[in-house]
């Protein structure tokens, strides 16, 4: 498992980060570099791993009505009324 | 400053909580450590008022009330600026309380100002910070450990008794090791985590950071206990640690000694490790936890990958900066947003937690690492059917120079050897200093408990304590 | 060359709970933007998901009712991608262990009852909505971490009508069962279709996933259009490329989103927020219990206690309220001609029960009107004491202000007309009226009895015993022509 450029620009769109050309070459090195380290991993045994144990707590079905709605939506950048306002979202979602 | 003298002065009137508060307030705005993000003078000084009005009608919440507390920027504490050491979130707000600092303040604590980090928790230096290092309280040329740096220089350099860090892979007890501070890291799901801004999941625990062992167990007391907010937190009540700090007791223990972490270590090290065991009762006894090579390699594929999808939601619509050109498109906005709002450290675990979950990879890397994971957890368990407790330094090495370890972020990571296997194994960890070098530079020793065994935990700790 | 196609279907559906999935925030419809949000489902810092213990139930309620296997161990997971109605910049769904695997829908088609098969149904949260403005998009995060159950099946379908015909029986089992609204319009309800054709007997061809299809009229339209458009591009011997397309109603065609290459990489993993789901037994017992008798098996006591067509009933199961309602009826029938009068009583449930609640756009868990009434206004029918016709106009009676259906006639002088005598002087009137009519239908212009009638009906106002009337018009023609 290589960790080339190509899969780096790949990486990074997954994940919406812009990075310049020098970055990118760094990026390439450094995360080689870790990979690579990681690599150890590939030694552990394939032995079969038991379900993660515990349980979620189940919460009850009620309206915890906190209207504070104003507060949460202060911090947002940007706004029409109480709605969100974002750059014009083109297609569906993944 | 330790815990229970101020407490006593208090309670004597010897002090107010005001005054305490004060000179927390000054000291935190006059350091030149960088420790400090945020003062909140006006807020802690009312909360000082309360807090005496309160002692003075006999309303006493406690060893913490009337204190002054330093709590790390990755709590989120209403109505003050909480930024995680990022620029994403530079004047962000938090309009709600983190479950921990709300128990604070129930307690009577007093929140004087919010303490620097790494950027995002990430990092073992506070040298991530989008707003300047931390320096070491004794050598300002040297870090002070990471990534509750901030938290671990207010303690060390006298600002505050008190502070809450963040410890993932080592957060709080490697910079109190450094600082000559005591941090704790609690057993996985003692602590709270809702209000603590998610670096990796399953991995972060909020932890106490004091001058003294009897100091961290009172605010640990605080913090611990169920939370209905966090699914992932223990419903157990839990046990009383400054009782058990304050009474530790002489019964001998068998503190067992990972050979793993013995290569590599120099002779100093290894003789300031030697000295910090000879406490009286202590019965020290080689132990093995063979798959110790895993551990740092597991710890940064796992804990990557949840921060990768833990700051997805750092996109600029709903909070933070963004960044929007114009004509700028969506995902402009999404890479101009995140690019400008996180440093190098941040984006580069981003893009090994994003790989080691891509398609083709999974398997490999996040697959691998959660097998090894539980393969750790189990050399622990088995360890802990001979031995009490589990001891090592802290960190391998004293407090380094800034800069020393930017160049190579592997041998950054490896600074957290001993703190990594433990926090993988979700075990509690207490980090207890036990001298200095020929610098001045502080030395740590950690001990790791069974889970929930954090009483017993603070007992060892301040048997320790009291042998120096 | 026949083909046929193949298709599968991701039904998403609302659950009908409080609050949402992970949070305490409500799931009404239609509430000012952004204003059922808390910083879980906003995604704020620091924040964290409990999950909604009635979801869960719901869920298991459904799994059960299909018959699947209702797991007591299921993990959540994250499913990464970035878009603006999506606050944490993931969606907490379930991957390698959802709740329920197995199961199945029955259908009916030409050839008889079909069961569609089951892949799983697993739950998750709803993203938020984002609708397009001037220059960019609004978004409105009241419906994110909504609570969903996401039910998909196997691709068993065959046809269009198929597919219908499953989204309809999906539909009326949520809404049944009480586990969703099922409501398309407002969302509640949504549906993706993955189609592929191939010749009979042959392996399972390159697939299409439409999207964007929330009506059973567009699941049809959709489907034969994707037919089409693959089988012309097989036929023409090209090579079909598996892809996403969207469903653009005004244009009657689909269109093309993306490849599969091309799509997002959702990079699975366990939530590590939420330790596994566990069903224990309390819930499980709980869930059984309150589990209602199913749809299928009540119209079928219907067919064998009353005798009704299969058709009836199940028109009369397509809904709870409805169905609970027409019971109440039928259990009153005490008495002789018990299945006529059920037949009787099925269809003025079919025929102006539904109409009145159409009209007066009621839900049928509304329905205005009292069981004992319409039973009795029915017995009157039953025993001709009334015409169909006066009937009808008791039922609106009944309907809007309610009353007893005997005291109505009474008070109205509504008692249907048998005597000879007033259907004689009527029958006459007529005749005498309309001599023009009366030579041609002599000259043998036999349609024109029709025309007699229905003079002869509305000179009695309808009230006549409409045997009687024919018999007796019959008659005075018949003397007239010899």
């Amino acid at each position: 498992m290589s960790v080339d450029r190509e899969v780096v620009r790949h990486v990074a769109a997954l994940a919406r980060l812009r990075l310049s050309a020098d970055q990118e070459t760094l990026f390439t090195r450094q995360l080689a570099d870790i990979v690579g380290y990681a690599g150890v991993l590939e030694r552990l045994p394939d032995t079969p791993v038991d379900p993660a144990d515990g349980a979620a707590p189940l919460r009850t079905d009620a309206v915890v009505n906190g209207d504070r709605a104003d507060a949460l939506l202060a911090a947002a950048p940007d706004r029409d009324g109480d709605r969100l306002r974002v750059p014009a979202v083109l297609g569906d979602p993944g | 400053m330790n815990l229970r003298a101020l407490g006593a002065d208090l309670r004597a009137g010897a002090t107010t909580s005001r005054a305490l508060t004060l000179r927390a307030l000054d000291a935190a705005e006059a350091t030149t450590t960088g420790a400090f993000l945020t003062v909140d003078r006006e807020g802690a000084l009312a909360a000082a008022d309360v807090a005496d009005a309160g002692l003075a009608q006999g309303a006493d919440h406690g060893p913490l009330h009337g204190v002054p507390v330093a709590v790390k920027d990755n709590l989120c504490t209403e109505g003050l600026q909480t930024t995680c050491g990022s620029r994403f979130l530079e004047g962000w707000i938090a309009p709600y309380d983190a479950t921990v600092v709300a128990k604070l303040r129930a307690a009577g604590a007093v929140v004087v100002g919010k303490t620097n980090m790494d950027e995002f928790a990430m990092g073992s230096s506070n040298e991530n910070s989008a707003y300047g290092p931390v320096r070491h309280p004794v050598d300002p040329t040297r870090v002070p450990g990471g990534s509750s740096g901030g938290s671990a220089v207010a303690v060390a350099s006298g600002i505050v008794p008190l502070a809450l860090g963040s410890d993932t892979g080592g957060s709080v007890r490697q910079p109190a090791a450094l600082c000559g501070v005591v941090g704790l890291r609690p057993t996985y799901g003692r602590v709270s985590r809702s209000g603590l801004i998610a670096f990796a999941s399953s991995l972060d625990q909020v932890g106490p950071v004091a001058s003294d062992v009897a100091g961290a167990a009172a605010l640990y007391d605080v913090i611990a206990g169920p939370d209905p907010l966090d699914s992932t937190a223990s419903e157990r009540p839990p046990a009383h640690a400054l009782e058990a700090a304050l009474a530790p007791g002489t019964e001998p223990l068998r503190v067992g000694l990972p050979t793993q972490y013995l290569d590599g270590l120099t002779s100093e090290a290894r003789s300031v490790l030697d000295a910090a065991l000879a406490v009286p009762g202590f019965e020290v006894v080689p132990v093995d936890l063979p798959h110790t090579e895993y551990a740092v390699a597991t710890y940064y594929v796992l804990a990557s990958a949840e921060a990768s999808s833990n700051l997805a939601r750092f996109d600029g619509i709903r909070y933070g900066n963004r960044v929007q050109a114009e004509g700028a498109s969506l995902q402009d906005v999404y890479l101009d947003s995140r690019t400008a709002g996180f440093g190098p450290e941040v984006q580069r675990r981003i893009m090994l937690g994003t790989f080691a979950l891509s398609a083709g990879f999974f398997e490999a890397y996040f697959g691998k690492a959660d097998r090894a994971r539980r393969a750790i957890a189990a050399d622990f368990t088995a360890a802990f059917e001979d031995v009490d407790l589990i001891a090592s330094l802290t960190s391998p090495t004293t407090a380094f120079p800034l800069g020393a370890r930017t160049a190579d972020p592997l041998a950054m990571y490896l600074s957290d050897i001993f703190t990594i296997p433990s926090a993988l194994a979700g075990l509690p960890s207490i980090s207890v200093p036990v001298g200095e070098d020929d610098a001045g530079l502080p030395w740590g020793l950690q001990l790791t408990a069974p889970a929930f065994a954090e009483a017993p935990l603070f007992a060892a700790a301040a048997r320790v304590e009291a042998s120096r | 060359m026949t083909w046929e196609a193949v298709i599968g279907l991701e039904i998403h559906a609302q659950l009908k709970t409080a609050s949402k999935m992970f949070c305490g925030c409500a799931t009404t419809y239609g509430a000012e933007p952004n204003r059922q949000t808390c910083p879980v489902c906003l995604g704020l810092p620091g924040s964290l998901p409990a999950v909604n213990r009635r979801a869960v139930e719901l869920a298991a309620t459904l799994g059960l009712a299909v018959g699947a296997d209702v797991h007591r161990r299921s993990v959540f997971a994250r499913k990464n991608y970035f878009y603006p109605d999506l606050p944490k910049g993931y969606q907490i769904s379930q991957s390698e262990h959802p709740l329920c695997t197995g199961g199945a829908v029955s259908i009916a088609t030409d050839a008889g009852a079909k069961d569609v098969r089951l892949e799983r149904i697993h739950l998750e949260e709803d993203a938020g909505k984002s609708s397009h403005a001037a220059g960019g998009s609004l978004v409105d995060l009241n419906r994110a971490g909504t609570p969903l159950v996401e039910i998909v099946s196997r691709p068993d379908m065959r046809s269009p009508d198929e597919a219908i015909a499953y989204m309809k029986a999906v539909h009326g089992l949520v809404r049944w069962l009480g586990v969703s609204d099922g409501n398309m319009e407002e969302g509640s309800l949504r549906c993706d279709a993955n189609v592929s054709v191939r010749r009979p007997g042959e392996p399972f061809g390159v697939r299409t996933e439409l999207k964007n299809i929330n009506s059973f009229r567009y699941v049809g339209q959709a489907i034969r259009y994707e037919m089409k458009r693959q089988i012309a591009a097989l036929e023409a011997g090209e090579v079909l490329r598996q892809e996403t397309r969207t469903w653009d109603p005004p244009s009657g065609t689909s269109v093309f989103l993306r490849t599969k290459e091309t799509s997002e990489d959702y990079r699975y993993f366990p939530e590590p927020d939420l330790p596994p789901l566990r069903l224990d037994d309390a819930l499980l017992d709980a869930v059984e219990a309150a589990l209602p008798e199913l749809p299928g098996a009540r119209a079928d006591r219907l067919v064998d206690d009353l005798g009704l067509p299969p058709y009836d009933a199940g028109v009369l199961t397509a809904d709870r309220a409805l169905a609970d309602w027409f019971e109440a009826c039928v259990t009153g029938l005490q008495g002789p001609d018990r299945e006529a009068r059920a037949k009787l009583l099925s269809n003025w449930t079919m025929g102006e029960v539904l109409r009145r609640l159409k009209e007066d756009g009621i839900e049928p868990a509304d329905l205005p009107l009292d069981v004992a009434g319409l039973v009795r206004l029915v017995d009157l029918v039953h025993g001709k004491a009334i015409s169909h016709p006066i009937a009808k106009q008791v039922f609106d009676v009944l309907w809007t202000e309610g009353g007893d259906p005997e005291a109505i006639v009474d008070a109205r002088g509504w008692r249907q007309v048998s005597d000879a005598g007033p259907i004689d002087d009527a029958v006459r009137a007529v005749i005498a009226d309309h001599p023009a009519e009366l030579e041609r239908y002599l000259g043998g212009k036999k349609k024109l009895f029709g025309f007699f009638m229905g003079r002869t009906m509305g000179r009695l106002e309808g009230k006549a015993n409409p045997k009687v009337v024919t018999e007796r018009l019959r008659a005075a023609l018949s003397d007239l022509e010899s």
